[in-house]
């Protein structure tokens, strides 16, 4: 089983040659951080706004590449290649791990960019860095079994987001609220909620791998 | 003043109970239809 | 099998009682008496959630290929549900209107009945989505397994975590404070209506799509 994963990290080096998907992600992050802090960067926002804008680049940002993990392998013809050489089990854990790192690096990139351009210091960047963490990790969670649903269904842009956004909805609600106690730094941080968010990661993670083969496997 | 909602939610009610009842029997009739052909 | 029948007595019978029989509340008075309407309608969308997660965890366990009736009963508990929950935000809304005001505020326990809402109307969104593939019942299955899970926590964990100005949820709070003996026998028999009311609805609509099953299978036949 291990050496399956290992043979699925390969996967990744795929991904990695035609990463159209990610560049695409990567560059709307940049861009669009970018924008947002030209337009606002003199003016001081309060501490909601910047975790609502935060929040709302790394939601779209998202929305753009997490998709492409399962629709790619339909489109280009690789899924049946895959679903033959490998278990389902195993597909799932290397999509989810692909799907968790690169939303971490999208993450990575545009917290930092936003902070440096609009010149907020998170008055508790512990709190902060592990909100972005958790809610990514949520995010990264959902997206993945949602978009290897939805790759069955012809893959179709708008569905996705139609079936994602009712789980992300709360997902970014708490990380948002959680971001905004980081950068104001007035109320006591509530670390049940990132608790929360990990465990919901877990347990969607958990669903996922034991259906997985059901959605996958004709 | 709840003696008139009261009419008015009873009479909704009446028009659901009557159509699942004929729904009902409409049910029943094709059932023993389909069980024959 | 007949006794969902009994909701043309029973329902009436808790109409009747819901007006006329059961005392206005204490502090909220006459617009307490939505209470024998909205908490029903609630218990019956989580009903029937559950019973669509429960269909779909039975069709993923019996591997067989033959899955198509449940896929149709989990479809059409879904569909009650949705529109039970539906009720739901109304009766809500109402409930709100009558005692602090507004329809709406974007209180926790409201926005996650929206959030649940718009779960699973993307369920027929994939379902219709799914229309082509053979696949479809196991992977709208997965879909219905996956927000039966989720439900609870927006249901049952989120209101209570943050503050809401819901009323404590009957499977919390004491019922006696504020209940007394005859306004917990209405809603005793307002939610047996209700649930009966769920049950005759899904049977007829599960007899419907047996028929229509039968239908395809004999023009598959031919």
């Amino acid at each position: 089983m291990k050496g399956i994963y290992k043979n699925l990290r390969k996967d990744f080096l795929v991904e990695y040659r035609n990463r159209s998907a990610v560049n695409i992600s990567f560059a709307f992050a940049l861009i669009t951080t970018m924008s947002v802090s030209l337009v606002a960067g003199g003016t001081g926002l309060e501490p909601h706004i910047h975790a609502i804008l935060i929040w709302m680049i790394i939601f779209f940002s998202g929305m753009n590449g997490l998709a492409h993990t399962f629709i790619r392998e339909e489109d280009e013809k690789n899924a049946l290649f895959l679903r033959l050489s490998y278990q389902p089990e195993g597909i799932y854990i290397s999509k989810l791990i692909f799907n968790i790192i690169f939303f971490t690096g999208i993450i990575a990139l545009i917290c930092p960019l936003y902070l440096f351009f609009l010149q907020t210091k998170p008055q508790n960047p512990v709190l902060f860095i592990l909100t972005a963490f958790s809610g990514g990790l949520a995010i990264a969670s959902i997206t993945t079994i949602l978009g290897a649903m939805v790759s069955k269904a012809g893959g179709k842009g708008s569905l996705f987001t139609v079936l994602s956004f009712p789980l992300i909805l709360p997902v970014m609600w708490i990380s948002i609220s959680n971001t905004w106690i980081a950068i104001e730094g007035n109320k006591v941080p509530d670390y049940r909620n990132i608790l929360f968010l990990f465990l919901f990661s877990g347990v969607i993670a958990l669903i996922s791998y034991l259906l997985f083969r059901y959605i996958w496997v004709e | 003043m709840p003696s008139e909602v009261m009419t008015v939610v009873l009479v909704i009610w009446f028009g659901i109970a009557l159509f699942l009842y004929r729904i009902d029997r409409k049910l029943k009739k094709i059932e023993g239809e389909i069980n024959e052909l | 099998m007949k006794v969902h029948k009994l909701v043309y007595i029973l329902m009436p019978l808790a109409l009747y009682l819901a007006f006329m029989w059961a005392p206005p509340a204490a502090i909220l008075g006459e617009a307490s008496r939505i209470l024998y309407f909205h908490v029903p309608v609630a218990f019956v969308s989580v009903i029937a959630f559950v019973t669509a997660g429960i269909e779909s965890i039975i069709i993923i366990i019996q591997k067989n290929k033959n899955s198509l009736l449940r896929e149709e009963k989990a479809y059409n508990a879904t569909l009650i549900g949705l529109i039970f929950s539906v009720l739901t935000l109304v009766t809500g809304a109402i409930w709100a209107n009558l005692n602090w005001g507004t329809y709406w505020n974007w209180d926790p326990r409201q926005t996650s009945i929206v959030i649940l809402l718009l779960i699973y109307i993307a369920y027929f969104s994939l379902y219709s989505a799914l229309s082509d593939n053979e696949n479809r019942g196991k992977i709208s299955s997965v879909y219905l397994i996956l927000a039966m899970i989720i439900m609870p926590v927006f249901v049952f964990i989120i209101p209570r975590v943050y503050d809401s100005l819901h009323p404590d949820t009957l499977i919390n709070a004491d019922k006696k404070m504020y209940l007394d003996p005859a306004m917990k026998i209405t809603l005793f028999v307002s939610t047996a209506a209700f649930t009966l009311l769920y049950f005759y609805i899904y049977n007829i609509m599960n007899r419907i799509s047996v028929i229509k099953i039968k239908i395809q299978e004999k023009h598959h036949a031919l």
